[in-house]
Protein backbone atom coordinates (compact mmCIF):
# COMPACT_ATOMS: atom_id res chain seq x y z
CA UNK A 1 0.00 0.00 0.00
CA UNK A 2 1.31 3.72 -1.19
CA UNK A 3 1.40 6.27 1.47
CA UNK A 4 -1.29 8.58 -0.29
CA UNK A 5 -3.45 5.67 -0.09
CA UNK A 6 -2.76 5.36 3.13
CA UNK A 7 -2.74 9.40 4.11
CA UNK A 8 -6.20 9.78 2.53
CA UNK A 9 -7.75 6.42 4.58
CA UNK A 10 -5.99 8.00 7.56
CA UNK A 11 -7.62 11.74 6.79
CA UNK A 12 -10.88 10.09 6.47
CA UNK A 13 -10.92 8.51 9.80
CA UNK A 14 -9.81 11.38 11.42
CA UNK A 15 -12.37 13.45 9.94
CA UNK A 16 -15.39 10.89 11.35
CA UNK A 17 -14.04 10.54 14.65
CA UNK A 18 -13.61 14.26 15.05
CA UNK A 19 -17.27 14.60 13.45
CA UNK A 20 -18.36 12.95 16.64
CA UNK A 21 -17.64 15.74 19.30
CA UNK A 22 -17.71 18.52 16.69
CA UNK A 23 -21.17 17.53 16.44
CA UNK A 24 -22.09 17.48 19.41
CA UNK A 25 -20.52 20.19 20.45
CA UNK A 26 -21.89 22.84 17.46
CA UNK A 27 -24.90 20.88 17.40
CA UNK A 28 -24.96 19.65 13.69
CA UNK A 29 -26.47 15.92 14.13
CA UNK A 30 -26.98 16.05 10.07
CA UNK A 31 -22.94 15.80 10.10
CA UNK A 32 -23.11 12.73 12.32
CA UNK A 33 -26.01 10.91 10.00
CA UNK A 34 -24.14 12.07 6.81
CA UNK A 35 -21.17 9.71 7.65
CA UNK A 36 -22.93 7.26 9.34
CA UNK A 37 -24.72 6.66 6.38
CA UNK A 38 -21.11 6.61 4.27
CA UNK A 39 -19.51 4.27 6.80
CA UNK A 40 -22.49 1.83 6.71
CA UNK A 41 -22.61 2.31 2.88
CA UNK A 42 -18.21 1.61 3.02
CA UNK A 43 -18.92 -1.33 5.16
CA UNK A 44 -20.77 -2.95 2.43
CA UNK A 45 -18.69 -2.02 -0.25
CA UNK A 46 -16.02 -4.02 1.40
CA UNK A 47 -17.83 -6.87 1.77
CA UNK A 48 -18.83 -6.53 -1.99
CA UNK A 49 -14.85 -5.55 -2.69
CA UNK A 50 -13.91 -9.13 -1.45
CA UNK A 51 -15.92 -10.67 -4.72
CA UNK A 52 -16.03 -7.92 -7.14
CA UNK A 53 -12.30 -6.76 -6.53
CA UNK A 54 -10.40 -9.11 -5.57
CA UNK A 55 -11.91 -12.33 -6.85
CA UNK A 56 -12.94 -10.55 -10.01
CA UNK A 57 -16.39 -11.86 -10.38
CA UNK A 58 -19.10 -8.90 -11.69
CA UNK A 59 -21.25 -9.71 -8.90
CA UNK A 60 -24.28 -7.30 -9.02
CA UNK A 61 -26.75 -8.44 -6.38
CA UNK A 62 -25.07 -7.82 -2.95
CA UNK A 63 -27.74 -5.22 -1.93
CA UNK A 64 -30.37 -8.53 -1.47
CA UNK A 65 -28.02 -9.39 1.18
CA UNK A 66 -27.79 -6.06 2.81
CA UNK A 67 -31.45 -6.20 3.10
CA UNK A 68 -31.29 -9.70 4.82
CA UNK A 69 -29.67 -7.94 7.15
CA UNK A 70 -32.26 -4.98 7.80
CA UNK A 71 -34.98 -7.60 7.67
CA UNK A 72 -33.57 -9.69 10.54
CA UNK A 73 -33.68 -6.49 11.99
CA UNK A 74 -37.22 -5.34 10.92
CA UNK A 75 -38.98 -8.86 11.65
CA UNK A 76 -37.11 -9.64 15.08
CA UNK A 77 -38.58 -6.18 16.07
CA UNK A 78 -42.33 -6.62 14.83
CA UNK A 79 -42.63 -10.84 16.15
CA UNK A 80 -41.81 -9.65 19.60
CA UNK A 81 -42.97 -5.83 20.33
CA UNK A 82 -41.76 -6.07 24.14
CA UNK A 83 -38.33 -6.27 22.35
CA UNK A 84 -37.55 -9.64 23.48
CA UNK A 85 -35.83 -10.40 20.16
CA UNK A 86 -34.15 -6.69 19.37
CA UNK A 87 -30.72 -7.91 21.72
CA UNK A 88 -28.04 -7.32 18.96
CA UNK A 89 -25.77 -10.27 20.47
CA UNK A 90 -28.90 -12.34 18.71
CA UNK A 91 -28.77 -9.63 15.28
CA UNK A 92 -25.99 -9.21 14.66
CA UNK A 93 -24.67 -13.10 14.13
CA UNK A 94 -28.18 -14.28 12.84
CA UNK A 95 -27.76 -11.29 10.22
CA UNK A 96 -24.59 -12.08 9.24
CA UNK A 97 -25.48 -16.56 9.03
CA UNK A 98 -28.26 -15.56 7.42
CA UNK A 99 -27.08 -13.39 4.39
CA UNK A 100 -23.99 -15.85 4.34
CA UNK A 101 -25.78 -19.15 3.76
CA UNK A 102 -27.80 -17.08 1.09
CA UNK A 103 -24.80 -15.41 -0.65
CA UNK A 104 -22.99 -19.21 -0.36
CA UNK A 105 -25.89 -20.67 -2.20
CA UNK A 106 -26.34 -18.01 -4.62
CA UNK A 107 -22.83 -17.71 -5.48
CA UNK A 108 -22.76 -21.97 -6.02
CA UNK A 109 -25.37 -21.51 -8.30
CA UNK A 110 -24.16 -17.97 -10.33
CA UNK A 111 -20.40 -19.79 -10.35
CA UNK A 112 -21.81 -22.08 -12.11
CA UNK A 113 -21.34 -19.81 -15.20
CA UNK A 114 -19.11 -16.96 -16.33
CA UNK A 115 -18.94 -12.99 -17.57
CA UNK A 116 -22.10 -11.30 -18.52
CA UNK A 117 -24.01 -14.56 -17.65
CA UNK A 118 -22.89 -14.67 -14.10
CA UNK A 119 -23.82 -10.88 -14.03
CA UNK A 120 -27.42 -11.48 -15.16
CA UNK A 121 -27.80 -13.97 -12.59
CA UNK A 122 -26.41 -12.84 -9.48
CA UNK A 123 -28.56 -9.65 -10.59
CA UNK A 124 -31.72 -11.90 -11.15
CA UNK A 125 -31.04 -14.05 -7.62
CA UNK A 126 -31.03 -10.07 -6.05
CA UNK A 127 -34.65 -9.46 -7.74
CA UNK A 128 -35.68 -12.61 -6.86
CA UNK A 129 -34.89 -11.46 -3.22
CA UNK A 130 -36.47 -8.24 -3.46
CA UNK A 131 -39.80 -9.20 -5.13
CA UNK A 132 -39.78 -11.81 -2.21
CA UNK A 133 -39.02 -9.15 0.30
CA UNK A 134 -42.32 -6.94 -1.27
CA UNK A 135 -44.61 -10.25 -1.19
CA UNK A 136 -44.22 -9.76 2.57
CA UNK A 137 -47.29 -7.98 3.19
CA UNK A 138 -46.71 -8.67 7.32
CA UNK A 139 -43.59 -6.85 7.17
CA UNK A 140 -44.95 -4.01 5.22
CA UNK A 141 -45.00 -5.19 1.54
CA UNK A 142 -43.78 -2.26 -0.87
CA UNK A 143 -44.32 0.49 1.65
CA UNK A 144 -41.98 -1.31 4.04
CA UNK A 145 -42.65 -0.32 7.94
CA UNK A 146 -41.46 1.55 10.95
CA UNK A 147 -39.08 -0.54 12.67
CA UNK A 148 -40.50 -0.25 16.84
CA UNK A 149 -37.55 -2.10 18.30
CA UNK A 150 -33.72 -0.48 17.61
CA UNK A 151 -30.88 -3.11 18.07
CA UNK A 152 -29.75 -3.32 21.23
CA UNK A 153 -26.74 -4.78 23.33
CA UNK A 154 -28.10 -4.45 26.44
CA UNK A 155 -29.44 -0.85 27.46
CA UNK A 156 -26.97 0.22 24.27
CA UNK A 157 -29.07 1.07 21.65
CA UNK A 158 -28.08 1.32 18.08
CA UNK A 159 -30.92 3.99 17.40
CA UNK A 160 -29.14 6.94 15.56
CA UNK A 161 -27.24 8.97 17.89
CA UNK A 162 -23.74 9.31 18.99
CA UNK A 163 -23.43 5.80 20.48
CA UNK A 164 -24.53 4.31 17.37
CA UNK A 165 -22.41 6.43 15.00
CA UNK A 166 -19.46 5.79 16.97
CA UNK A 167 -20.26 1.69 16.96
CA UNK A 168 -20.96 2.45 13.50
CA UNK A 169 -17.39 3.33 13.36
CA UNK A 170 -16.00 0.77 15.38
CA UNK A 171 -17.52 -1.94 12.63
CA UNK A 172 -15.81 -0.17 9.97
CA UNK A 173 -12.70 -0.55 11.20
CA UNK A 174 -12.97 -4.11 12.39
CA UNK A 175 -14.33 -5.08 9.15
CA UNK A 176 -11.75 -3.04 6.87
CA UNK A 177 -8.98 -5.06 9.73
CA UNK A 178 -10.66 -8.58 8.49
CA UNK A 179 -10.21 -7.43 4.99
CA UNK A 180 -6.70 -6.74 5.40
CA UNK A 181 -6.17 -10.30 7.23
CA UNK A 182 -7.79 -11.95 4.72
CA UNK A 183 -7.37 -10.79 1.65
CA UNK A 184 -3.71 -11.14 2.60
CA UNK A 185 -4.44 -14.99 3.48
CA UNK A 186 -3.38 -17.92 1.80
CA UNK A 187 -6.91 -18.04 1.04
CA UNK A 188 -7.04 -14.26 -0.19
CA UNK A 189 -4.12 -15.11 -2.19
CA UNK A 190 -5.61 -17.85 -3.82
CA UNK A 191 -8.96 -15.68 -4.50
CA UNK A 192 -6.44 -12.89 -6.43
CA UNK A 193 -4.10 -15.71 -8.13
CA UNK A 194 -7.55 -17.51 -9.33
CA UNK A 195 -8.91 -13.63 -10.97
CA UNK A 196 -5.03 -13.40 -12.23
CA UNK A 197 -4.94 -16.94 -14.23
CA UNK A 198 -8.17 -18.97 -13.24
CA UNK A 199 -6.86 -22.47 -15.53
CA UNK A 200 -3.33 -22.13 -13.97
CA UNK A 201 -5.06 -22.03 -10.40
CA UNK A 202 -6.63 -25.57 -11.01
CA UNK A 203 -3.89 -26.44 -12.25
CA UNK A 204 -1.58 -26.06 -9.20
CA UNK A 205 -4.26 -28.30 -7.28
CA UNK A 206 -6.84 -25.97 -6.15
CA UNK A 207 -10.32 -26.45 -6.08
CA UNK A 208 -11.22 -22.65 -7.03
CA UNK A 209 -15.00 -23.01 -7.11
CA UNK A 210 -14.84 -23.53 -3.37
CA UNK A 211 -12.82 -20.79 -2.53
CA UNK A 212 -15.66 -18.80 -4.34
CA UNK A 213 -18.36 -20.06 -2.73
CA UNK A 214 -16.01 -19.27 0.56
CA UNK A 215 -15.54 -15.80 -0.55
CA UNK A 216 -19.54 -15.43 -1.52
CA UNK A 217 -20.73 -16.70 1.82
CA UNK A 218 -18.28 -14.04 3.80
CA UNK A 219 -18.77 -11.36 1.65
CA UNK A 220 -22.60 -11.79 2.38
CA UNK A 221 -22.33 -11.67 6.12
CA UNK A 222 -20.32 -8.72 5.96
CA UNK A 223 -22.91 -7.02 3.85
CA UNK A 224 -25.94 -8.28 6.20
CA UNK A 225 -23.90 -6.72 9.24
CA UNK A 226 -24.44 -3.94 7.15
CA UNK A 227 -27.89 -4.23 6.46
CA UNK A 228 -28.34 -4.55 10.95
CA UNK A 229 -26.88 -1.34 10.79
CA UNK A 230 -28.69 0.15 7.90
CA UNK A 231 -32.27 -0.82 9.59
CA UNK A 232 -31.15 0.83 12.98
CA UNK A 233 -30.27 3.90 11.07
CA UNK A 234 -32.81 4.22 9.29
CA UNK A 235 -35.30 2.88 11.63
CA UNK A 236 -37.29 2.00 8.85
CA UNK A 237 -37.47 -1.68 7.44
CA UNK A 238 -37.74 -1.47 3.23
CA UNK A 239 -37.07 -3.57 0.60
CA UNK A 240 -35.24 -0.93 -1.30
CA UNK A 241 -31.69 -2.21 -0.24
CA UNK A 242 -32.92 -5.04 -2.47
CA UNK A 243 -33.54 -3.61 -5.19
CA UNK A 244 -30.80 -3.87 -8.33
CA UNK A 245 -30.07 0.03 -7.55
CA UNK A 246 -28.65 -0.58 -4.68
CA UNK A 247 -26.32 -3.72 -5.56
CA UNK A 248 -25.66 -1.61 -8.30
CA UNK A 249 -24.59 1.42 -6.33
CA UNK A 250 -22.36 -1.01 -4.35
CA UNK A 251 -20.62 -1.83 -6.92
CA UNK A 252 -20.15 1.63 -8.40
CA UNK A 253 -18.47 2.60 -4.83
CA UNK A 254 -16.32 -0.78 -5.31
CA UNK A 255 -15.29 0.38 -8.51
CA UNK A 256 -15.20 4.03 -7.97
CA UNK A 257 -12.83 4.01 -4.72
CA UNK A 258 -10.83 1.02 -6.29
CA UNK A 259 -11.37 -2.43 -6.99
CA UNK A 260 -9.41 -5.10 -5.06
CA UNK A 261 -7.55 -2.81 -2.92
CA UNK A 262 -8.59 -2.36 1.06
CA UNK A 263 -9.58 0.87 1.13
CA UNK A 264 -11.38 1.43 -2.25
CA UNK A 265 -14.41 1.14 -0.98
CA UNK A 266 -14.27 3.67 1.71
CA UNK A 267 -13.33 5.91 -0.68
CA UNK A 268 -15.63 4.86 -2.99
CA UNK A 269 -18.31 4.82 -0.40
CA UNK A 270 -17.41 8.54 0.69
CA UNK A 271 -17.50 10.14 -2.92
CA UNK A 272 -20.80 8.51 -3.52
CA UNK A 273 -22.10 10.43 -0.42
CA UNK A 274 -20.44 13.48 -0.41
CA UNK A 275 -20.48 13.91 -3.61
CA UNK A 276 -24.42 13.11 -3.16
CA UNK A 277 -24.42 15.47 -0.83
CA UNK A 278 -22.90 18.31 -2.46
CA UNK A 279 -24.16 18.04 -5.96
CA UNK A 280 -27.63 17.73 -5.08
CA UNK A 281 -27.41 20.66 -3.02
CA UNK A 282 -25.72 22.78 -5.34
CA UNK A 283 -28.14 21.68 -8.38
CA UNK A 284 -31.64 22.20 -6.59
CA UNK A 285 -32.02 25.83 -8.48
CA UNK A 286 -32.15 24.35 -11.69
CA UNK A 287 -34.12 21.28 -9.98
CA UNK A 288 -31.70 18.91 -11.65
CA UNK A 289 -31.07 15.03 -10.14
CA UNK A 290 -27.28 14.36 -8.66
CA UNK A 291 -26.50 11.53 -11.47
CA UNK A 292 -26.64 14.27 -14.32
CA UNK A 293 -23.32 15.38 -13.25
CA UNK A 294 -22.30 11.78 -11.24
CA UNK A 295 -23.01 9.89 -14.21
CA UNK A 296 -20.71 11.71 -16.86
CA UNK A 297 -18.09 12.00 -13.06
CA UNK A 298 -18.11 7.78 -13.27
CA UNK A 299 -17.70 7.25 -16.88
CA UNK A 300 -14.41 9.62 -16.81
CA UNK A 301 -13.01 8.01 -13.79
CA UNK A 302 -13.66 4.49 -15.76
CA UNK A 303 -12.11 5.58 -18.81
CA UNK A 304 -9.07 7.92 -17.62
CA UNK A 305 -8.26 6.09 -14.21
CA UNK A 306 -9.69 1.81 -14.46
CA UNK A 307 -7.64 1.71 -11.04
CA UNK A 308 -10.28 4.27 -9.52
CA UNK A 309 -9.14 6.78 -6.42
CA UNK A 310 -6.86 3.89 -4.90
CA UNK A 311 -5.29 3.72 -7.97
CA UNK A 312 -5.08 7.54 -8.65
CA UNK A 313 -3.19 7.51 -5.64
CA UNK A 314 -0.44 5.20 -6.72
CA UNK A 315 -0.40 2.01 -8.23
CA UNK A 316 -1.55 -1.13 -6.31
CA UNK A 317 0.50 -3.93 -5.39
CA UNK A 318 -0.07 -7.50 -4.64
CA UNK A 319 1.66 -8.96 -1.79
CA UNK B 1 14.48 -47.96 -20.45
CA UNK B 2 15.13 -51.02 -18.34
CA UNK B 3 12.99 -54.21 -17.66
CA UNK B 4 11.66 -53.28 -14.91
CA UNK B 5 10.06 -50.18 -15.75
CA UNK B 6 8.85 -51.91 -18.77
CA UNK B 7 7.35 -54.44 -16.91
CA UNK B 8 5.82 -52.12 -14.62
CA UNK B 9 2.00 -51.16 -15.01
CA UNK B 10 1.56 -47.96 -16.42
CA UNK B 11 1.38 -44.74 -13.97
CA UNK B 12 -0.87 -42.96 -16.86
CA UNK B 13 -3.29 -44.92 -19.05
CA UNK B 14 -5.88 -43.52 -21.43
CA UNK B 15 -8.24 -46.02 -23.36
CA UNK B 16 -10.34 -44.83 -26.55
CA UNK B 17 -10.38 -41.13 -26.13
CA UNK B 18 -12.42 -39.56 -28.12
CA UNK B 19 -13.23 -35.86 -28.28
CA UNK B 20 -14.75 -33.53 -31.46
CA UNK B 21 -15.08 -29.95 -31.31
CA UNK B 22 -18.27 -28.92 -33.41
CA UNK B 23 -18.27 -31.13 -36.27
CA UNK B 24 -14.39 -31.33 -36.26
CA UNK B 25 -12.65 -34.55 -34.11
CA UNK B 26 -9.89 -33.36 -32.34
CA UNK B 27 -8.99 -37.16 -30.95
CA UNK B 28 -10.43 -39.98 -33.09
CA UNK B 29 -9.70 -42.95 -30.46
CA UNK B 30 -6.65 -42.68 -28.58
CA UNK B 31 -4.82 -45.50 -26.56
CA UNK B 32 -1.77 -43.90 -24.34
CA UNK B 33 0.27 -45.16 -21.44
CA UNK B 34 2.79 -43.60 -19.78
CA UNK B 35 5.41 -45.79 -17.41
CA UNK B 36 7.27 -44.87 -14.38
CA UNK B 37 10.53 -43.20 -15.06
CA UNK B 38 9.96 -42.88 -18.47
CA UNK B 39 9.76 -39.58 -21.39
CA UNK B 40 6.83 -40.88 -23.60
CA UNK B 41 7.05 -37.94 -26.54
CA UNK B 42 3.78 -37.25 -28.24
CA UNK B 43 4.77 -35.56 -31.85
CA UNK B 44 2.95 -34.87 -34.87
CA UNK B 45 1.69 -31.97 -36.72
CA UNK B 46 0.00 -29.09 -35.90
CA UNK B 47 -3.92 -29.90 -35.39
CA UNK B 48 -2.98 -33.90 -34.70
CA UNK B 49 -4.38 -33.53 -31.12
CA UNK B 50 -1.68 -33.64 -29.17
CA UNK B 51 -3.00 -30.47 -26.91
CA UNK B 52 -6.35 -31.95 -27.22
CA UNK B 53 -4.53 -35.32 -25.55
CA UNK B 54 -2.77 -33.14 -22.95
CA UNK B 55 -5.89 -31.63 -21.87
CA UNK B 56 -7.70 -34.57 -21.79
CA UNK B 57 -5.14 -36.26 -19.33
CA UNK B 58 -5.05 -33.34 -16.46
CA UNK B 59 -9.06 -33.23 -17.16
CA UNK B 60 -9.23 -29.75 -18.68
CA UNK B 61 -11.23 -30.97 -21.50
CA UNK B 62 -13.89 -33.46 -21.24
CA UNK B 63 -13.27 -36.55 -23.03
CA UNK B 64 -16.60 -37.65 -25.45
CA UNK B 65 -15.79 -41.45 -24.60
CA UNK B 66 -12.71 -43.41 -23.14
CA UNK B 67 -10.86 -43.17 -19.59
CA UNK B 68 -7.73 -42.29 -18.08
CA UNK B 69 -6.29 -43.98 -15.67
CA UNK B 70 -4.21 -42.13 -13.02
CA UNK B 71 -1.79 -44.56 -10.63
CA UNK B 72 -4.31 -47.59 -11.76
CA UNK B 73 -7.23 -45.13 -10.28
CA UNK B 74 -9.67 -44.04 -12.77
CA UNK B 75 -9.89 -40.54 -12.98
CA UNK B 76 -11.52 -39.73 -15.89
CA UNK B 77 -14.78 -37.74 -13.71
CA UNK B 78 -12.03 -36.65 -11.34
CA UNK B 79 -11.59 -32.73 -11.24
CA UNK B 80 -8.38 -30.84 -12.40
CA UNK B 81 -7.12 -30.43 -8.70
CA UNK B 82 -8.39 -33.90 -7.39
CA UNK B 83 -6.30 -35.12 -10.23
CA UNK B 84 -2.99 -32.38 -9.36
CA UNK B 85 -3.59 -33.78 -5.79
CA UNK B 86 -2.79 -37.29 -6.79
CA UNK B 87 0.59 -36.25 -8.81
CA UNK B 88 -0.80 -35.30 -12.00
CA UNK B 89 0.75 -31.39 -12.96
CA UNK B 90 1.09 -29.94 -16.69
CA UNK B 91 3.02 -27.07 -18.44
CA UNK B 92 1.79 -25.34 -21.04
CA UNK B 93 2.17 -23.87 -24.63
CA UNK B 94 1.28 -20.85 -24.66
CA UNK B 95 3.03 -18.92 -21.12
CA UNK B 96 0.30 -18.93 -18.59
CA UNK B 97 1.82 -17.64 -15.40
CA UNK B 98 0.21 -15.21 -12.16
CA UNK B 99 0.73 -11.88 -13.70
CA UNK B 100 0.77 -9.12 -10.69
CA UNK B 101 2.83 -11.53 -8.06
CA UNK B 102 6.16 -11.93 -7.86
CA UNK B 103 8.17 -15.18 -9.32
CA UNK B 104 8.31 -16.61 -5.66
CA UNK B 105 4.46 -16.38 -5.43
CA UNK B 106 4.03 -17.69 -8.81
CA UNK B 107 5.65 -21.22 -6.99
CA UNK B 108 3.76 -20.90 -3.74
CA UNK B 109 0.50 -21.07 -5.05
CA UNK B 110 0.98 -24.72 -5.54
CA UNK B 111 3.19 -25.53 -2.85
CA UNK B 112 0.29 -24.56 -0.51
CA UNK B 113 -2.09 -26.54 -2.10
CA UNK B 114 0.38 -29.65 -2.36
CA UNK B 115 0.53 -28.95 1.68
CA UNK B 116 -3.19 -28.28 1.76
CA UNK B 117 -3.22 -24.49 3.68
CA UNK B 118 -4.38 -22.94 1.09
CA UNK B 119 -7.48 -22.21 2.57
CA UNK B 120 -6.02 -20.80 5.66
CA UNK B 121 -8.02 -17.24 6.28
CA UNK B 122 -6.39 -15.79 9.14
CA UNK B 123 -2.96 -16.22 8.70
CA UNK B 124 -0.76 -14.39 6.33
CA UNK B 125 0.40 -15.82 3.37
CA UNK B 126 4.04 -15.36 4.12
CA UNK B 127 6.83 -17.41 1.96
CA UNK B 128 9.47 -17.85 4.43
CA UNK B 129 10.51 -20.69 6.54
CA UNK B 130 9.83 -24.16 5.16
CA UNK B 131 7.74 -22.88 2.39
CA UNK B 132 9.86 -20.68 1.16
CA UNK B 133 13.23 -22.74 1.05
CA UNK B 134 11.02 -25.20 -0.92
CA UNK B 135 9.90 -22.39 -3.12
CA UNK B 136 13.83 -21.18 -3.75
CA UNK B 137 15.06 -24.70 -4.24
CA UNK B 138 12.26 -24.89 -7.15
CA UNK B 139 13.76 -21.75 -8.49
CA UNK B 140 17.35 -22.06 -7.90
CA UNK B 141 16.45 -25.58 -10.11
CA UNK B 142 14.76 -23.52 -12.76
CA UNK B 143 17.27 -21.26 -12.69
CA UNK B 144 15.32 -18.36 -11.57
CA UNK B 145 16.66 -17.90 -8.35
CA UNK B 146 17.75 -13.89 -9.06
CA UNK B 147 13.98 -13.39 -10.28
CA UNK B 148 12.14 -14.46 -7.21
CA UNK B 149 11.11 -11.06 -6.19
CA UNK B 150 10.05 -9.96 -9.89
CA UNK B 151 6.91 -9.38 -11.35
CA UNK B 152 6.13 -12.49 -13.25
CA UNK B 153 4.75 -10.13 -15.97
CA UNK B 154 7.68 -8.46 -16.58
CA UNK B 155 9.48 -12.06 -17.26
CA UNK B 156 11.26 -12.24 -20.64
CA UNK B 157 9.73 -15.06 -23.13
CA UNK B 158 12.85 -17.35 -21.60
CA UNK B 159 12.14 -16.98 -18.20
CA UNK B 160 8.38 -17.30 -18.37
CA UNK B 161 9.02 -20.76 -19.80
CA UNK B 162 11.37 -21.38 -16.99
CA UNK B 163 8.82 -20.35 -14.57
CA UNK B 164 6.44 -22.54 -16.48
CA UNK B 165 8.54 -25.64 -15.66
CA UNK B 166 8.75 -24.37 -12.04
CA UNK B 167 5.46 -23.77 -11.18
CA UNK B 168 4.28 -27.50 -12.76
CA UNK B 169 6.89 -28.57 -10.20
CA UNK B 170 5.78 -27.00 -6.96
CA UNK B 171 2.98 -29.08 -6.96
CA UNK B 172 5.44 -32.15 -6.30
CA UNK B 173 4.13 -33.98 -8.91
CA UNK B 174 4.88 -37.74 -10.30
CA UNK B 175 3.41 -37.33 -13.63
CA UNK B 176 4.34 -34.26 -15.43
CA UNK B 177 2.90 -33.16 -19.08
CA UNK B 178 5.07 -30.89 -20.84
CA UNK B 179 3.34 -28.89 -23.30
CA UNK B 180 5.53 -27.92 -25.99
CA UNK B 181 8.59 -26.27 -23.23
CA UNK B 182 10.57 -25.67 -25.98
CA UNK B 183 8.24 -23.20 -27.61
CA UNK B 184 10.13 -19.76 -28.90
CA UNK B 185 13.22 -20.44 -27.40
CA UNK B 186 16.58 -19.60 -28.69
CA UNK B 187 19.23 -22.15 -29.46
CA UNK B 188 21.10 -21.90 -26.09
CA UNK B 189 17.56 -21.42 -24.05
CA UNK B 190 16.47 -24.57 -25.68
CA UNK B 191 19.53 -26.67 -24.69
CA UNK B 192 19.24 -25.38 -21.55
CA UNK B 193 15.20 -26.48 -21.43
CA UNK B 194 16.54 -30.01 -22.19
CA UNK B 195 19.18 -30.27 -19.65
CA UNK B 196 16.25 -29.04 -16.94
CA UNK B 197 13.97 -31.94 -18.57
CA UNK B 198 16.54 -34.26 -17.83
CA UNK B 199 17.36 -33.29 -14.67
CA UNK B 200 13.28 -33.44 -13.66
CA UNK B 201 13.00 -36.87 -15.34
CA UNK B 202 13.45 -40.32 -13.51
CA UNK B 203 11.51 -39.74 -10.47
CA UNK B 204 9.01 -38.05 -12.56
CA UNK B 205 7.23 -39.55 -15.76
CA UNK B 206 7.05 -37.19 -18.30
CA UNK B 207 4.89 -36.79 -21.50
CA UNK B 208 6.23 -34.20 -24.04
CA UNK B 209 4.45 -32.66 -26.56
CA UNK B 210 7.11 -31.09 -28.49
CA UNK B 211 8.55 -30.13 -32.13
CA UNK B 212 11.66 -29.41 -31.79
CA UNK B 213 12.63 -33.13 -32.89
CA UNK B 214 16.74 -33.16 -31.59
CA UNK B 215 14.87 -32.23 -27.85
CA UNK B 216 12.34 -35.17 -28.79
CA UNK B 217 15.20 -37.85 -29.83
CA UNK B 218 17.53 -36.39 -26.93
CA UNK B 219 14.65 -37.34 -24.01
CA UNK B 220 12.15 -39.46 -25.06
CA UNK B 221 12.07 -43.41 -24.43
CA UNK B 222 9.27 -43.69 -26.59
CA UNK B 223 6.99 -41.54 -29.06
CA UNK B 224 3.95 -41.84 -29.98
CA UNK B 225 2.83 -39.94 -33.67
CA UNK B 226 -0.35 -38.29 -33.67
CA UNK B 227 -1.93 -37.10 -36.98
CA UNK B 228 -5.48 -36.40 -37.32
CA UNK B 229 -6.55 -37.44 -34.09
CA UNK B 230 -4.83 -40.81 -34.27
CA UNK B 231 -2.12 -42.60 -33.31
CA UNK B 232 -0.28 -43.71 -36.28
CA UNK B 233 3.01 -45.25 -34.86
CA UNK B 234 4.42 -45.48 -31.38
CA UNK B 235 7.92 -47.02 -30.29
CA UNK B 236 11.13 -46.74 -29.34
CA UNK B 237 12.56 -43.37 -31.06
CA UNK B 238 14.76 -45.08 -33.78
CA UNK B 239 12.21 -47.33 -34.70
CA UNK B 240 9.80 -44.06 -34.97
CA UNK B 241 12.59 -42.65 -36.94
CA UNK B 242 12.48 -45.01 -39.63
CA UNK B 243 8.76 -45.41 -39.70
CA UNK B 244 7.16 -45.00 -43.53
CA UNK B 245 4.13 -43.62 -42.40
CA UNK B 246 5.54 -41.55 -39.95
CA UNK B 247 7.69 -39.87 -42.47
CA UNK B 248 5.30 -39.43 -44.96
CA UNK B 249 3.27 -37.83 -42.29
CA UNK B 250 4.86 -35.97 -40.87
CA UNK B 251 9.12 -35.67 -40.58
CA UNK B 252 8.98 -35.53 -44.18
CA UNK B 253 10.53 -38.15 -46.79
CA UNK B 254 14.11 -37.13 -46.61
CA UNK B 255 13.93 -37.02 -43.13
Amino acid sequence: MNRGVLLLAAALFVLMVAAAPAALLLGMPYLLSLFQKLAILAIAAAGLNLVLGYAGLPAFGHGAFVGIGSYTVGILAAEAADGALASAWLQFPLAALVAGLAAALIGAISLRTRGVAFLMITLAFGQMLYFGAVALERYGGDDGMIIVRASAFGDFTLARGFGSYVFTLAVLAVVLLLMYRVTRSPFGFVLRGAAANERRMLAVGVAVPSYRVGAFALSGAICGVAGVLWANYTAFLSPAPLAWTWSVQLAVMVLLGGAGTLFGPLFGAAAFVLLEEVLTGALQPWRLDWHIVFGPLLLLVVLAAPGGIAGLLGRPQHG
Amino acid sequence: MDKAAALAEPLLTARGLKKSFGGVVANASIDFDLRPREVHAVIGPNGGGKTTLLGQLMGEILPDAGSVRLGGIDVTAMSVPERVMRGLARSYQVTSVFPGFTVLENVAFGLRARRRISSRLWRSASTGGELGEAAAAILRRVGLSGRSGVDAAVLSHGEHRQLEIAIALSTSPKVLLLDEPLAGLGVDEGRRMVELIADIRGPVAIVLVEHDMEAVFALADRVTVLVDGAAIASGAPDSIRDDRLVKAAYLGEDA
